[in-house]
């Protein structure tokens, strides 16, 4: 895996370190226009942030893209590996691209943070910081990107299972009932009405002003039934890409 | 003795139009056979069922007595018609991926072969011209100390120098211990090089026999009888 890591390395590297650069580059000049300018810090931080956003977009995609190419590749389809090491080095490509534009956001937020007005007293209470809770929030971060990765990768996977025109919609389309189904189950299991993105929840209510609330929950009791769904998901997901690379996805 | 390789009543359909119907040859192992045919006749789709990149959808591919998946890989060396290598690659770089996948890659060999193809280690791939790269494929091929050895069109496309280089390599580096299957239509050229020869057409095999027999019984060379067959 770590080997088809490296060729899959060696086939982006130019694009992901441009890519980085170039945010970087545009990161810089954003912030130093909009402060010699005096613009609004609320436009310039939604600037930024939508610029770390849509660059993790592009290199997510470009990521799913190198699993394409690698599932009609001869260089890559005549390995003797079982083809889940290629299912596998590409998500650790992507941990990879992602880590790095969330270090990139990290240190501008430090450097930002140390040159401008705003009241860091919040972020240094200790109560904060707890070891624990981040590392349950970067792991459930973590886990859930890898499973809409791996759906995304058995998507792409079915897609190349028919050599039909437009099979491309095929995958979307297949995508999308996963979703659906998954949600479905989710909510017939569990009742879960609330969009969970680790342990800060969105409660949508059903009042007429159709109000969000967000809470942070640290008792994680409630999530270890939703997370075993999602294992079962998870591994459901890697066995039919197995099946369909070694049975069905033709070149 | 065991056959290299074995297709049972193979029947394999694109988009309802039959590649392959019912075929069924074996190989024996230590010799070259040529899998001749026109365009379209299920060549490629022979090679691709050998290689485990296609499944039948109906009989069976075995190699070595076992079924064609990932274990028969690691004995069968495939050359595709399309290039094995990535257009990043320099030519150490595809070497290096091959010594890096393959336990049966033997890097001397292949450092042989390169110098005896003139290529340099440096080049980038996406330089080659269609005959170095076309070379570099069967040096990549031939490197490895594989079982069955198929060759899709190996000599398509590239001009009579190249195709000298080729023929001249697969007769130097041919490992005689294992088999070699070579699909092409351009018969003339190659045919001295083949121990046996299949002739396939819409998807069916009409003819299966050594050279020698061939050349004694109908007086032909294969070139004359492939016209013969595949004459309209």
């Amino acid at each position: 895996m770590i080997k088809l890591l490296k060729y899959d390395w060696k086939r982006n590297s130019d694009g992901i370190l441009s890519t980085l650069a170039i945010l970087i580059i545009v990161q810089v000049v954003l912030t130093i226009v909009g402060l010699t300018r005096n613009w609004d810090e609320i436009v310039l931080v939604s600037l930024s942030a939508f610029l770390y956003s849509l660059t993790g977009i592009l290199l997510f995609i470009n990521c799913c893209r190198t699993f394409d190419h690698n599932i009609k590749s001869y260089s890559r389809r005549l390995l003797t590996l079982h083809p889940l090491n290629g299912v596998g080095a590409v998500i650790i490509l992507s941990w990879f691209v992602m880590m790095a534009v969330v270090v990139i956001a990290a240190i501008h937020f430090l450097i930002y943070a140390s040159y401008s007005d705003w009241d860091t007293s919040l972020l240094k209470q200790p109560e904060l910081w707890n070891i624990g809770a981040i590392m349950g929030i970067v792991l459930q971060t973590v886990w859930g990107y890898t499973c809409i990765m791996v759906a995304i990768l058995l998507s792409i996977t079915v897609a190349r299972s028919f050599r039909v025109k437009g099979s491309t919609w095929i995958g979307i389309l297949f995508f999308i009932i996963l979703q659906s189904v998954y949600s479905w189950l989710q909510y017939l299991l569990f009742h879960n009405n609330k969009a969970s993105i680790g342990v800060i929840s969105m409660d949508i209510t059903d009042s007429n002003d159709a109000s969000l609330s967000f809470f942070s929950n640290m008792n994680i009791n409630f999530l270890i039934g939703p997370f075993l769904m999602e294992l079962v998901f998870f591994i459901g997901s890697l066995y039919l890409m197995s099946y369909l690379l070694n049975k069905k996805v033709e070149i | 003795m065991e056959s290299v390789l074995q297709l049972t009543n193979v029947t394999k359909s694109y988009r309802g139009k039959k590649a392959l119907d019912n075929v069924s040859f074996t190989l024996s192992p230590g010799k070259i056979i040529g899998l001749l045919g026109s365009n379209g006749s299920g060549k490629s789709t022979i090679m691709k069922l050998a290689a485990g990149l296609i499944q039948p959808a109906s009989g069976t591919v075995t190699i070595g007595g076992q079924l064609v998946g990932r274990e028969t890989r690691a004995v069968t060396s495939f050359m595709p018609d399309q290039p094995l290598t990535e257009s990043w690659m320099r030519v150490e770089n595809a070497i290096q991926y091959y010594n890096d996948f393959f336990t049966d890659f033997d890097a001397a060999k292949a450092n042989e072969m390169l110098t005896f193809m003139k290529l340099n280690k440096t080049d980038r791939i996406s330089t080659l011209s269609k005959g170095m790269n076309e070379r570099l494929q069967l040096t990549l091929t031939l490197s490895r100390n594989a079982k069955l050895y198929l060759l899709d069109e190996p000599i398509g496309g590239v001009d009579p120098v190249a195709r000298a280089k080729i023929l001249d390599a697969i007769v130097n580096y041919y490992n005689e211990e294992s088999s070699m299957l070579v699909s092409t239509h351009l018969v003339h050229d190659i045919e001295r090089i083949f121990d046996e020869v299949i002739f396939i057409r819409e998807g069916k095999i009409v003819l299966q026999d050594e050279v020698e027999n061939i050349r004694i019984t109908h007086g032909k060379s294969i070139d004359e009888m492939f016209k013969g067959v595949f004459g309209e």
